[in-house]
This record gives C-alpha cells, sequence and structure tokens, in this order.
C-alpha cells in the first residue's frame, strides 16, 4: 500500500468516525434526559439569549465545509512511464483516460485506488446527510425552550465535527 | 420484653434479596453502634457546638433568620445559590430563569457563590470544605442567619459527590438549604421554568392534599407509620383549615393508586412507605433506590427479588402526569439520596453504600417534569427510622411533621417549613452527646435511649429539601377557582383554547414565553433549519444525475497532455462508454481493435463501471436517509 493510499484510508476512517459522532449527537438530542445525552459538554456560546449567534456558528461553519466539498476528485496513477486518470463525481460519473496498453500493475493500481477515492466520497456524502439531519433535530429541540439547552450543547458538538469534517474534506480534495 | 430486648425496625427493603435492608435488631446491639460513633471529621466538633447552640436558640424561641426577618419575604432573608468549584456554566444558563427571578425578589441580598466564591469539593490536595469554612470564606461564623451577610436561604446545586450530603446537614442547621441536580441541562431548565411560571404566572392549586400510607402485611414498620404517622397526619390534616384530605392507606395505598393520584397532584402529597434499597453498584440503584415500596409488596413473607410493579420509581411519573406546583414529602429510606458512605458504622471506617453519592431519581423526576414540575420534594436522605415519629413510651409523636406541613399549608417557603426537623436535630444531638459523654465518664444509660435518640437523631438530620427552598406552595384563596395548566402561566387570555394535554413542546414554549427569549429561541430554530436545508440542497444537487451512471473510458499516447474540460477528456480518443439508467436502460459502447473487442480495454471499463455502479447503491442510500431527516413524514425510500 503506497503512502497516498494509506492516507486517503485514514481519511475514510476519520471521516466515519465523523459521521458516527453526528450520529450520537443526533440521537442525543432526540432523547433528552439519556444517559448519553449531551449535557456534560462544555460550551462556550454564552447565555441563553445568544442563540441566535450560536446559530449563525453553526450555519458559517457549514458554508465552510461545503465549499471544501470539490464536486469532482480525480485519481492519478502512475507505474513507470505509464499513467492512468479518472474523475469521478458524487452522482457516480467516471470518466477515465488510460493508456494504449496499460501494465497490469498499473491497472490494479488505479482501480485500487478509484476504490480508496470512491468509498472516501460516499463517506462525506454520508456525513454531510447525517449532519442535515442532526441540525433539523437541533432546530427542532431548539424551538423547545426546555430542551434548548440540551439543543444548544448538541450544536456546539456537531460545529466542532462540522469543522473536522472539513478539515477533512479539504485534505482530501 | 425488656426495653433492652426489644427489638427495633427499621425501614428499607433490599430490592435484590426482598428482605429487610437491616434486619430488626436489639436495642442494646443499636446502643453499641451509638457509642462507638466518633466524631470522623475535624470539623465534627465545630458542628456539635453549632448544634448546641442552635438548640438553645431554638428553645429561646426563635427559629433561623435573626430578629425580625420575616421568612416570607425575600427581600429580607435573601436567595442565595452555592455552585461547585469549576461547574458547568451551562447549568448556571440553564438555570438564570430562575436566578433572575430570585435576583429580583431578593435585590442586595441576592448572593451567587460561584468562581472564587463556589463551594470548594474534595481534591488530590485537600478534602472537601466544610460548613464552617465555607462560610467563614464568606464572612459569616456560627448563631443566627445574618442575610445582610449570607442569605436565608440558599440553593445547593451539584451532584452530592462534588457538595456533599454532610455539608447540606451542616449548612442547614442554621440556613434553609436545598439541593438540585439532573443529569441533563434540559431538567434544570424545566425546574427553573417550573418555579418561575409558578410564581409570576396564574397557578392557583386548591387546598387538597393526599396521605399515601402503606401497611405491609406482617411489616411492623410500616404497620407502624401507618397507625402513628401517616393515620394521624390525615386526621389532622381534615382538620385544617379549608383543606380537603384524601386518604389512601392499607389496601388503597397501591401503586395503581399512586399514579392516579400523581395524574391530578393534590397540592401537598405525604407517603409513608418502606423505600427501596439495592446493593453496592446493582444496576438499578441510581434509577430505585429511593422508589416508594408500594401496598402491592406482599410483606415479608417476599423472599425473593422486589419487581417493579411493587415499586414507584423516577420511571413510573407519566410523561403526562399533572404535578406542576405541588410539594410532596416522603417518609421512606432514601427517599431523597443515597450517600456513597453510610451514616451508620459501629467502628472504623463507613461501609460504601453505593459507587458514588447521588440524588434520588423521584424527586429528580418530580420536580423537572418537563410538563411543569412539583416545586419541591422534602425527603430523606439515607435510612428513615420510625423513631422519628415513635418515641419509647411516649408512643405515636407527629408534632414536628404537622408543624412543618402546616408551615407548608399556610404558604412558607419550604426551607423555612422544615426548620422543625432542624430544631429537632439540634435538640437531639445536644441531648445525644450530652448522654454519650455521660457514658464516656462511667454513668449507666438505658440501651433503648441512647439507640433511640442516635437514630432519632440520624433521622431528623437525614430530612432534605430536594430543590429550591424558597418555594412555596401557591394556592387559590377559599372561594377562588383553582388553576393549574401549565399553559395558563403564559396565556392567560387564550387559556380556555389551551388543550389539557398540550405536547410538551408547547406547554414549554409558553412556559418561556415571558422570558423574552422565544424568539431568539425561534430565530435559531429557522437559522439551524436554514443550514439544513443548504445541506439538503447540496445534497440533491450532487446527487441530481445519480439515476444514471455514466462511464467513459479514453485511451491516449500521451497521457500527460490529456486534460479533463467539460466532463470529457482532451487530448484522447474515447474507446468505450455505459450509461446505465434507473429504469435499466443501458447503453453501451465496445471498444474494438482491428474489428475486435479490445478485451484488455473492456475489462478495464467493466471494472470502472462495476465501481460506479456500487458507489451508486451507496450514494442512493445516503440520499434517502438525508431525504427521510430532512423531509418530515418521509421515513424510508
Amino acid at each position: 500500500m503506497t503512502a497516498i493510499e494509506r492516507q486517503i484510508d485514514a481519511q475514510t476512517a476519520a471521516v466515519q468516525a465523523l459521521r458516527s459522532q453526528i450520529d450520537a449527537i443526533t440521537s442525543a438530542v432526540q432523547r433528552p434526559g439519556g444517559q448519553d445525552g449531551v449535557d456534560a459538554v462544555s460550551y462556550s456560546f454564552g447565555v441563553l439569549d445568544s442563540m441566535e449567534q450560536a446559530a449563525r456558528k453553526l450555519t458559517e461553519t457549514v458554508s465552510d465545509l461545503l465549499l471544501k466539498l470539490a464536486p469532482v476528485a480525480t485519481i492519478e496513477t502512475t507505474r513507470g512511464d505509464l499513467k492512468a486518470i479518472t474523475t469521478v463525481n458524487y452522482a457516480g460519473r467516471a470518466t477515465s483516460a488510460w493508456p494504449q496498453f496499460p501494465s497490469e500493475e498499473l491497472t490494479l493500481s488505479h482501480m485500487t485506488s478509484m476504490d480508496r477515492v470512491l468509498a472516501l466520497r460516499t463517506a462525506l456524502a454520508g456525513a454531510i446527510a447525517s449532519a442535515a439531519s442532526a441540525m433539523m433535530a437541533i432546530s427542532a429541540s431548539a424551538a423547545n425552550p426546555l430542551l434548548a439547552m440540551n439543543a444548544l450543547a448538541a450544536a456546539v458538538r456537531l460545529k466542532e465535527s462540522l469543522e473536522q469534517l472539513a478539515a477533512a474534506a479539504a485534505a482530501a480534495m | 420484653m425488656s426495653g433492652t430486648d426489644a427489638l427495633l425496625y427499621f425501614n428499607g427493603i433490599n430490592g435484590s434479596t426482598g428482605r429487610y435492608d437491616l434486619e430488626p435488631m436489639p436495642a442494646a446491639a443499636l446502643s453499641q453502634v451509638a457509642q462507638g460513633i466518633a466524631p470522623r471529621q475535624a470539623d465534627d466538633k465545630a458542628h456539635l457546638d453549632e448544634l448546641k447552640r442552635r438548640f438553645q436558640r431554638d428553645t429561646e424561641a426563635h427559629y433561623a433568620p435573626k430578629e425580625g426577618v420575616n421568612a416570607k419575604n425575600l427581600a429580607e432573608t435573601g436567595w442565595g445559590v452555592i455552585f461547585a468549584f469549576g461547574a458547568d456554566p451551562a447549568v448556571y444558563e440553564a438555570l438564570s430563569p430562575l436566578l433572575k427571578l430570585r435576583k429580583q425578589q431578593a435585590g442586595d441580598k441576592y448572593k451567587e457563590y460561584m468562581g472564587p466564591l463556589a463551594y470548594r469539593g474534595a481534591s488530590a490536595d485537600s478534602p472537601a470544605e466544610s460548613k464552617q469554612a465555607f462560610l467563614a470564606r464568606n464572612g459569616a461564623g456560627p448563631g443566627p442567619v445574618d442575610p445582610g451577610i449570607i442569605p436565608y436561604y440558599l440553593m445547593i446545586v451539584g451532584d452530592p459527590d462534588t457538595i456533599p450530603f454532610r455539608f447540606q446537614y451542616q449548612l442547614d442547621v442554621q440556613y434553609a438549604v436545598g439541593r438540585i441536580h439532573f443529569e441533563t441541562l434540559a431538567e434544570y431548565a424545566a425546574y427553573a421554568a417550573s418555579v418561575v411560571a409558578a410564581e409570576t404566572g396564574t397557578l392557583r392549586l386548591n387546598k387538597r392534599m393526599a396521605v399515601f400510607g402503606v401497611a405491609n402485611e406482617g411489616d411492623v414498620a410500616t404497620n407502624m407509620s401507618r397507625d402513628e404517622l401517616a393515620g394521624p397526619l390525615a386526621e389532622w390534616g381534615a382538620a385544617q383549615d379549608g383543606w380537603a384530605v384524601e386518604k389512601y392507606v392499607s389496601g388503597d395505598a397501591t401503586k395503581a393508586k399512586l399514579t392516579s393520584v400523581l395524574s391530578d397532584a393534590p397540592a401537598f402529597v405525604f407517603t409513608a412507605s418502606h423505600g427501596m434499597c439495592y446493593d453496592s453498584g446493582d444496576t438499578r440503584q441510581e434509577a430505585q433506590q429511593g422508589a416508594l415500596l408500594c401496598q402491592d409488596w406482599p410483606g415479608p413473607s417476599w423472599q425473593q427479588a422486589i419487581p417493579d410493579s411493587f415499586l414507584f420509581a423516577g420511571d413510573d411519573v407519566a410523561s403526562d402526569a399533572r404535578i406542576f406546583g405541588s410539594i410532596t414529602m416522603h417518609f421512606a429510606c432514601f427517599g431523597a439520596g443515597t450517600p456513597k458512605l453510610s451514616d451508620y458504622s459501629a467502628t472504623g471506617a463507613p461501609p460504601a453504600i453505593a459507587p458514588r453519592s447521588f440524588l434520588g431519581r423521584l424527586p429528580q423526576r418530580l420536580i423537572a417534569h418537563p410538563r411543569g414540575g412539583a416545586l419541591a420534594v422534602i425527603g430523606h436522605v439515607e435510612r428513615a427510622w420510625g423513631s422519628s415519629f415513635h418515641w419509647n413510651r411516649a408512643g405515636s409523636q407527629t408534632e414536628v411533621f404537622k408543624s412543618t406541613i402546616k408551615r407548608l399549608l399556610e404558604g412558607h417557603p419550604v426551607g423555612s417549613a422544615l426548620e422543625y426537623f432542624n430544631g429537632r436535630y439540634a435538640e437531639l444531638s445536644s441531648d445525644l452527646s450530652t448522654m454519650l459523654e455521660d457514658v464516656k465518664f462511667g454513668a449507666t444509660a438505658d440501651p433503648y435511649e441512647i439507640s433511640a435518640l442516635w437514630t432519632a437523631n440520624n433521622d431528623a438530620r437525614g430530612y432534605s429539601v430536594i430543590g429550591d427552598p424558597a418555594v412555596r406552595l401557591m394556592l387559590a384563596e377559599d372561594g377562588r377557582p383553582a388553576d393549574r395548566p401549565v399553559l395558563e402561566v403564559i396565556l392567560p387570555t387564550t387559556q380556555d383554547s389551551v388543550p389539557a394535554a398540550a405536547a410538551p413542546a408547547e406547554a414549554a414554549n409558553s412556559l418561556m414565553m415571558d422570558y423574552g427569549v422565544l424568539d431568539s429561541v425561534r430565530g435559531a430554530a429557522a437559522s439551524l433549519q436554514d443550514a439544513a436545508q443548504k445541506m439538503g440542497a447540496w445534497l440533491a444537487e450532487s446527487f441530481q444525475t445519480v439515476t444514471s451512471v455514466r462511464v467513459t473510458t479514453y485511451v491516449s499516447d500521451n497521457i500527460d497532455a490529456v486534460k479533463f474540460e467539460n466532463g470529457a477528456f482532451s487530448g484522447a480518443t474515447l474507446r468505450a462508454m455505459t450509461v446505465a439508467s434507473l429504469d435499466g436502460n443501458t447503453l453501451v459502447c465496445v471498444p474494438e481493435n482491428n474489428g475486435v473487442v479490445d478485451d484488455a480495454l473492456w475489462k478495464i471499463h467493466s471494472d470502472t463501471l462495476d465501481k460506479a455502479l456500487h458507489n451508486r447503491v451507496e450514494l442512493m442510500k445516503t440520499a434517502a436517509s438525508a431525504i427521510a431527516s430532512l423531509v418530515p413524514g418521509v421515513k424510508a425510500l
């Protein structure tokens, strides 16, 4: 396994972990009072009337994240003098350019790399969907003042998760 | 049977074994335990001196704050909140509506003990701060409360591991103390909302009291509490001006009945029963310790684990229970909380009875109920003892209970009402210490008397307020209609249209309207929904062509010159293409070389297609999950 392949695998694992983290936030918001609630999180958004500020910070993080999600990923594999290029987008479109006579090693390596990149992008898309769910759950809780503090704490955790996700996305692209 | 041989019976049933937590024991044996008690901490001597001063003060007919202070007026008594050092600021924020209200009421006698003024719990370097040390650090010494220095009403916010029960007991001798601690911020916010709504809204409860007295067959302890405590209190309550008493004893004191009573709880609810206890670390301990063992328990003939159907625990408080504004009092072991270390040890280190100290889940659930909670719960930390209402050779003694309840019924703040128990604690401690000193110097004492004093002393100090000590019953004046619906606190003009079973979120919204934050909350919710929609739009845009997979394969002699533009490669020759649609239509362009299929290139293309198809399946799942969460009512695709 090459260093780049190891890096992609690590990024995929990180994104999957972040998705689990985001899913847990959603669960905790939807189950206030549960043992694994988000109440223990120390948050720094200030007092109750700063909810809008909290929401604004979160939406800014979302925008930043989405900007970092390049629509197309390019996979390049070089073996000796031979090189293969493939571009993939989130819709599953794949466009490849190969040399006239690719070696078996080049083919195998390029296909493997493609697997990894597709897995990473699927993980990213999943994490985005998960974050959207979390946002909806938080907004529902924020509308209930008795749950608002829980929602705010969840918003902070989600913001932190999305910042990590944005960093992972930037590194992956 | 002589006094020495007479058996003493204790409240508390072990849920794991179904047997008594403490088996009945002769007075002589318990007397030995009492005489084995030595001051365990350096501050115990100071605490005993304080108790003696308190007793002297009480016998001179003064109660709690210094002379001339009206215990019903927070502007005179002051009100303070004690946090532990390093407490999570989110808890403060969750309580902010309540703190704001108390600040308005107490004016310059409002105090917040936080930051450098906060209580300092045990650390690696030092033991937990004593009451005397805490008071001294904040400018007060022993003696009557001067609200100008430290407020009379003090609400402790924190778990009993961080701010020990012992500190609470000791502080309660001089001050009116309550405690809250919850596992979630939502519960803190719910409790604050309930108290504020109760005191600023239209809540007015009927003068109804329920007395719930369990008497299990063959069980001496509960038969005694029914006959000498619950029964007399019910009769006494019925004689109180304007008060109606609902009496549920023996066969009526079932779990089902208690559930029914709490579905529209009277203003004041009193229960007398065994409290559940469990072995340290039992998985049910934190959820059920202190739960009320109801009439459903067949009595001591039941020699196996206690099923949930016999007991009333926090989880048994229904989500639609109407307990808003009530105050409840529970004579039961561990009803208010459980210390990590037992208060009862003959010698050496006290045994651990729980992995950590904790408040009872039942009072927590009652006061933080999301539809409006009880304002306070009076319960017992550690074991409750029959000697608190039955005195050797004197029989039933219920004056402390009656005096406390009378104050509550007259609208006294709960912390002030509980002063009778604190006074009793001071009296008993003073008597007990004198007796033990006499024994130490050779005097002969009746073991029954020592054990009775000792248990009564520990029992009296264990009564604690779970909640804000300044809350009081909000009662409808005679002849005026009662009013409990939570929503009416906020929307008095639309009360008739408020459904009785309003959704928790609606009720909560209404509770919060007076605090002026609802617009902000709604704005935040709208912003979050906008952000979620934005993410949804990104997903939709990204997946807009996910309904078809398109794989194209090019070949070039000079791959470095190839450029990807507008979805295609320039500088390369398109050799194969596949477009697979969701409806099954598939277009395939197969590469050929000199008139035959180019197998090598076709394999590459096919492998790429496989990967793209697999990826499409995964993305479809993602899209389905996103749509299900973003579009209400759609659960799956």
